[in-house]
């Protein structure tokens, strides 16, 4: 790996985005996000079009997503991108307070990569963004031509 | 229907009981009445062949009367003479004409003809001792005689004599039989029947065969009438013919008269009568059959008619057109059938409109359900919305201020002075805590609408893997377990381990602060008050209630204990009851504040013959509730 890829974050919940950003912070993790507050945004910097026609090429290592999103919420974001063939690889993980099982099962029907639940407990959420951004970011190998 | 009982047809039925009613008798009676027929038959043909005798019979009596009288006139005549030949003359010469006799003759004591009329000059002084007459004479006490019948010497002619005494010998005046046979022609009988006249030596002297005349009778009759002169005929075969012979004795002399009807004569009549009667018989009969069968056919025709009148009826055809038929009885059976069916389809017609009626009235309920249902579905699309917003949207400022907190914290952690670090202490600690609260009611929440599986659950195993769990929460203090014997469950696994994780784990929790804890976990013995279901127990020595409360022990978020002497939310036993509720059984609580606790509760127990067979189906493990 030559260059450190880029997270992008969809959470338009502004404590979320600050509490996830300290955390990846202290992976040094935090100058590789982008965020995004809707699915709409989300689908415009895929694609590099829209406000993000300027942004660099390359897809993110990792797409942190929240399921409670403003316009195109997150599972139908979810479920645009596994079915876009040129977005279908990018590792798509959800990021949310909701544990109701409905949520795991369409989820996973819809081809997630990871599930991830929100601790309430600041240590563990800490630790757990940690962990989900060096996981996805560092140690995670995903194919160079796409 | 008795499928072991033989059943018959009616036609059968009936031939065999006219046969036996009506046949018998009259093909018995027919022949009694001929037998008596028959036998009346033979008294009338007695009867008229014994008139017939007696006819002839009075006939010969009479025959032989007025030449009687006439010898004793003549002897009269000669008395009155001086006797002999000059007497004999004037006697017969007086021109007196003589009715019946053909010739007299004057025979002296020495047999000796003296005179004869009509002169006969060569015949006098012949002897006439061959008769016999003087010797006969003497034998009758000199009483006039007939003598026996001889042929006419001269004329051939059958005769016989009439002999009386005369003077100083005697007259003998012939008399010839061929006015006999006169007679004899003269009388009036039926074809075929033979009447003669015979005298003691058996030789005809009449006989309406004219040809036996002076032949001897045929033996058999002579036998045949020997011991019987009565009034019934004996049977006689003469020359391969059969005949009934009479006999009737003649008065006054040794003859007898005979009568023979040829039996073939009288079979003959027998059996025209007995063909004429079995002709009649027969006809009868043939027409008593023919009325009988062509009633039974009608009769049966109409049963069968009723029998497609009351298949169509209950095959629910109640059209009433069925004809009159020509029985009464039919008739009445008809109408009663008619009249049943109009019942039963006023009946039908009723229970059509009440079905209708019910029908509507279903549709009506169903048509609610499905409301309803839709109503019931929207309020539960509605909570789980609830549920999920309440998960979601509430769970994401609490998460916010419990990391904001503990941000805080860090970032003051250098300068903050100990009031500042309680104050952050009890803001993260209260959200903490609502957060379990939220938790605790979605779960709660969540327990009320899941589907439920019926399974077998290992009680024992249960028990024992809930105090695996508890063993941390237990660690360090002295609790002893006393597990009696657990009937396996039938329920839902999972909701079933929550009663019993709620329960031991208070039980865990309220004897905290007891030196020797006693947990005891059992069933009640003895026969269970529910079918299938069994009372179990968990009781400790623990912190106890007080029983005034005891009713909310098990509502949501009500609380016995303070906070601080206990943790909990207040959800677990609200569960508990829930779950316990949603299986059937009950649950109650006994009692008193620091003498322990006891919670009883009633559960499905898993019967192992009946509730293997229904394991066995392909619902397998259990089946949706």
């Amino acid at each position: 790996m030559n260059r450190l890829r880029r997270i992008l974050l969809v959470e338009d919940n502004r404590n979320d985005v600050e509490l996830t950003l300290t955390a990846l912070g202290e992976y040094h993790l935090a100058n590789a996000v982008d965020v995004v507050s809707d699915g709409v945004d989300a689908l415009d910097y895929l694609h590099r079009r829209g406000s993000y026609i300027q942004r660099p090429p390359g897809m993110p290592a990792v797409v942190l997503l929240d399921l409670k999103l403003p316009r195109l919420g997150g599972l139908e974001l979810l479920q645009i991108i596994k079915e876009d063939p040129e977005l279908q690889m990018i590792p798509t993980v959800i990021l949310s307070s909701s544990q109701e099982e409905q949520d795991l099962v369409k989820s996973y029907r819809l081809g997630v990569n990871a599930y991830i639940v929100k601790p309430m407990d600041f240590d563990s959420f800490m630790q757990a963004v940690k962990t989900l951004g060096s996981f996805w970011a560092i140690l995670n190998e995903v194919p160079q031509n796409y | 229907m008795n499928p072991n009982k033989r059943q018959y047809r009616f036609t059968h039925i009936f031939l065999i009981v006219v046969a036996t009613a009506v046949l018998l008798p009259a093909l018995v009676g027919g022949m009694l009445s001929d037998i008596t027929l028959h036998r009346e038959l033979e008294q009338q043909i007695d009867r008229e062949n014994n008139l017939t005798m007696a006819f002839v019979g009075e006939k010969v009596s009479h025959f032989f009367h007025p030449p009687e009288l006439e010898l004793d006139f003549l002897l009269g005549l000669f008395e009155a003479t001086d006797g002999g030949a000059e007497g004999f003359a004037r006697m017969v010469g007086t021109g007196h004409r003589l009715h019946y006799y053909r010739q007299v003759s004057l025979v002296g004591w020495d047999s000796v003809l003296t005179a004869v009329w009509p002169d006969e000059a060569r015949l006098v002084g012949t002897s006439q001792a061959g008769a016999g007459y003087l010797e006969m004479l003497r034998r009758n006490h000199g009483r006039p005689f007939w003598s026996d019948v001889y042929v006419d010497y001269f004329t051939g002619e059958a005769a016989i004599d009439r002999v009386a005494a005369a003077g100083d010998g005697y007259l003998a005046a012939r008399l010839l039989l061929s006015e006999l046979q006169v007679l004899v022609d003269d009388i009036p009988r039926q074809e075929g029947v033979q009447v003669g006249i015979v005298d003691g030596t058996g030789t005809y002297l009449a006989h309406s065969d004219a040809a036996l005349v002076q032949q001897r009778m045929k033996d058999p009759l002579v036998f045949a009438g020997a011991d019987s002169a009565g009034t019934e005929g004996s049977p006689v075969t003469v020359e391969g013919v059969r005949y009934l012979s009479y006999r009737q004795p003649i008065a006054d002399t040794d003859w007898f008269m005979v009568l023979y009807y040829p039996e073939d004569r009288v079979q003959e009549a027998m059996r025209r009568l007995t063909a004429g009667f079995t002709l009649t018989q027969g006809a009868t009969l043939l027409l008593v059959l023919v009325l009988i069968v062509k009633t039974g056919m009608a009769f049966q025709k109409r049963i069968r008619d009723i029998q497609t009148f009351t298949e169509r009826i209950a095959a629910g055809d109640y059209r009433l057109n069925e004809p009159q038929p020509v029985f009464l009885e039919m008739a009445r059976i008809i109408g009663n059938f008619e009249e049943m069916a109009r019942r039963l389809q006023t009946r039908e017609m009723e229970i059509i409109a009440q079905n209708e009626e019910i029908g509507a009235l279903n549709e009506a309920l169903e048509h609610r359900v499905v409301q309803r249902t839709a109503q019931l579905e929207a309020a539960n699309r509605e909570l789980e919305s609830f549920s999920y917003t309440v998960s979601h949207d509430l769970r994401a400022p609490l998460r916010h201020i419990g990391g904001f907190v503990e941000l805080l914290r860090k970032h003051l952690e250098p300068t903050a002075d100990e009031k500042a670090r309680h104050y952050m202490t009890v803001i993260a600690d209260a959200a903490v805590r609502m957060g379990q609260l939220i938790d605790d009611l979605l779960a709660f929440s969540r327990m009320g609408r899941t589907e439920m599986m019926h399974q077998r659950v290992d009680t024992p195993a249960l028990v024992a893997e809930i105090r695996e769990v508890l063993r941390p929460e237990s660690a360090g203090r002295h609790i002893r377990w006393e597990i009696g014997s657990l009937q396996a469950l039938r329920g839902d696994r999972d909701m079933l381990r929550l009663v019993f994780m709620n329960l031991l784990s208070n039980a865990v929790k309220f004897t905290g602060r007891c030196p020797e804890a006693v947990i005891r976990v059992g069933m009640e013995a003895g026969a269970p008050a529910r079918p299938g279901f069994r009372e179990f127990f968990v009781a400790d020595n623990g912190a106890g209630f007080d029983p005034q409360y005891r009713d909310k022990l098990f509502s949501i978020f009500q609380r016995l204990h303070r906070q601080e002497e206990f943790e909990g939310t207040g959800v677990g036993l609200a569960n508990v009851h829930r779950i316990i509720s949603r299986h059937g059984g009950e649950i109650w609580a006994e009692g008193q504040p620091g003498q322990g606790a006891v919670f009883r509760f009633t559960l499905p127990v898993w019967e192992e013959v009946a509730d293997e067979q229904t394991q066995e189906n392909p619902a397998g493990g259990g089946q949706p509730e």
